[in-house]
């Protein structure tokens, strides 16, 4: 099972003086029960994928397939799809409007029509993943901390327990140790409970660490499809397309031309500090 | 040094409709040479943007109580000012923010960076030299004709900075302006603010989280719960990782990478911030060990 485009195409302001292809031909999957990782350009058209996933969009040719289902097929499909994927925007925060960060999270579980006791389960449940206590669950979304805010949007896309969450920049604006935080716990969610999670990000550092595949985008649809070790093998390549590698992985090229050998490209800094304790221990010498 | 900006036991709480205080700055001292380039971190809330929209009178006593001065090109600015003063300090303390789409104003780049010139009422020829100049100065030259919701993220914050040079400003401040770019983006904006720095008659303060763009400043002011933490060279923030990391911050991976080695006792030279120190420093410790031999370079 999968989400997978064919040959989609979507052009906004159709018909309009404004008129701009975000996406041309585009075919690509993206395996379940991964934490995927999807980067490119500005402009690539990431958030469009995103929104063309949940139905918010319809491709303007070409169809979306998530799980073998064309979810524009009907109007049927198309709700179902809706609880299926779950879409967290850029900066969700600001999208927070009820009474209380509980009523903010059950928002979407209530539109799925489910029952109090079920709703209040995955209101606990969702709340306990991002690490939001009972005393802020009772506060207004405006009292409580940016990166709490962050995590209370995150929570009530969680609660509706889609298949498929897809995070636009979930980590944006946030200090270090607040993105740490974010991802580490997406990543604990994903491994828990099996759900696929596809990451959009600039941050080449925070997808090696936290991401098992990475779909790039070029300017002509999608480049590649592969393990980080795959992606970041080629870091001229991620240069031309605006892109770069892991400030480890730069050093670990500028090292080689120094001499040094590796015996696997590294793009996390544990990993690199396993290796050269290895090379410094003489370990490595066969 | 001449100080373009000074604060002197600068206290601000937020203030709410209902009169409920938060406070936000504790007791600030901090001062800013002409001509240099500091680079502010802190946690979220730790206070940074509060600090900027103060210097830059985006935050007045309206929106707080203000304890202490903050002194602008000779003015306090948190004293009673004529709205010709006011703007005069916003002319020579510009402000670059975090969101493209959100200081953008006309529908082609050469209006977008003549709309403040105009507004002074400067001559249409003087206009047009400046709107070349500054396209020039940011690497966006041959653009003027350019609608900017067709630029890339990284291009429209470049067009925004060269917005902010028109007004020939003393001051730049850039509040996360790299924190919605690309790779690509964010080292264009870097770039550029390096040749600014270069150029030597701009002070620039940036306000990031991304401890990389730290490193090429000369000084960095870290803020915690809304008093001043450290104020040092890179080299003397970065390399205490430890403290760093106690209010919510992070250090360059390579940094990182040198102080696992270091704790480990295989390292004990200074801590590396950039990518080539780096790779130097570890070809050395390969090669102090025997373990680096360019001869022999297949295992």
């Amino acid at each position: 099972m999968s989400i997978r485009f064919e040959n989609v195409t979507y052009v906004y302001g159709e018909n309009t003086p404004f008129e701009h292809k975000a996406l041309d031909g585009l075919s690509l999957e993206i395996n379940e029960g991964e934490i995927t990782g999807l980067i490119g350009q500005t402009g690539s058209g990431k958030s469009t994928i995103a929104q063309l996933c949940n139905g918010l969009y319809k491709p303007t040719s070409g169809t979306v397939y998530v799980d073998g289902t064309d979810i524009n097929a009907d109007k049927k499909k198309k709700k179902e799809n809706f609880f299926r994927v779950g879409l967290v925007f850029q900066y969700p925060e600001y999208q927070l409007f009820e009474d209380t960060v509980e009523h903010d999270i059950a928002y979407g579980p209530k539109n799925m029509g489910l029952d109090d006791n079920e709703i209040a389960r995955r209101v606990s449940d969702a709340a306990h993943f991002v690490g939001l206590d009972a005393e802020s669950l009772s506060k207004s979304p405006f009292d409580i901390s940016g990166g709490q805010r962050r995590r209370a949007a995150i929570a009530g896309i969680i609660a509706m327990e889609p298949k498929y969450l897809i995070l636009d920049e979930p980590a944006a604006g946030l200090d270090p140790m607040g993105r740490d935080d974010i991802l580490t716990k997406l990543k604990k969610y994903q491994r828990e409970k099996g759900t696929s999670v596809i990451i959009i990000s600039h941050s080449m550092e925070d997808m090696a660490k936290y991401c098992d595949r990475i779909i790039v985008l070029g300017k002509n649809g999608v480049y590649k499809y592969g393990t980080k070790a795959e992606i970041f093998a080629n870091p001229v390549a991620l240069r031309d397309m605006g892109l770069s590698v892991p400030q480890i992985t730069k050093m670990m090229y500028r090292a080689e031309s120094l001499g040094v050998r590796f015996h696997r490209p590294l793009y996390t800094v544990d990993a690199a500090f396993e290796d050269i304790m290895k090379m410094l221990d003489g370990e490595d010498a066969k | 040094m001449d100080n373009i900006i000074e604060i002197k036991d600068l206290s601000f709480s937020y203030r709410d409709p209902d009169g409920t205080l938060h406070p936000a700055l504790k007791n600030i001292n901090l001062s800013f040479g002409r001509g240099t380039y500091t680079a502010v971190l802190g946690h979220n809330g730790s206070g940074k943007s509060t600090l900027a929209k103060l210097i830059n009178m985006v935050l007045t006593r309206e929106d707080g109580d203000i304890d202490g001065t903050i002194t602008v090109c000779g003015k306090d600015v948190t004293g009673e000012l004529s709205d010709d003063e006011a703007y005069e300090i916003q002319r020579r303390v510009g402000m670059v923010h975090q969101n493209p789409d959100n200081q953008i104003v006309a529908t082609t780049v050469e209006e977008d960076i003549a709309f403040g010139p105009e507004n002074l009422g400067m001559d249409p020829k003087e206009i047009r030299r400046i709107v070349t100049d500054m396209l020039k100065a940011v690497g966006m030259e041959g653009h003027e004709k350019s609608a900017p919701h067709r630029l890339s993220g990284g291009q429209k914050q470049r067009i925004a900075v060269a917005g902010v040079l028109a007004m020939n400003p003393e001051c730049i401040i850039f509040d996360e302006s790299t924190a919605m770019l690309d790779p690509q983006g964010r080292e264009a904006i870097l770039k550029t603010i390096d040749e600014l720095h270069r150029r030597g008659d701009v002070t620039i303060i940036t306000i990031t989280h991304y401890m990389n763009e730290a490193t090429d400043a000369d000084r960095v002011v870290v803020l915690n719960r809304g008093e001043v933490f450290m104020d040092g060279t890179p080299e003397e923030i970065f390399t205490q990782v430890e403290k760093l990391h106690s209010v919510s911050l992070d250090v360059p991976q390579v940094t990182e990478l040198f102080y696992k080695l270091k704790k480990a006792g295989k390292y004990s030279g200074k801590l590396p911030l950039h990518t080539d120190e780096g790779a130097e420093a570890l070809a050395g410790l390969l090669k102090k060990r025997g373990k680096l031999c360019p001869s022999d370079l297949k295992m």
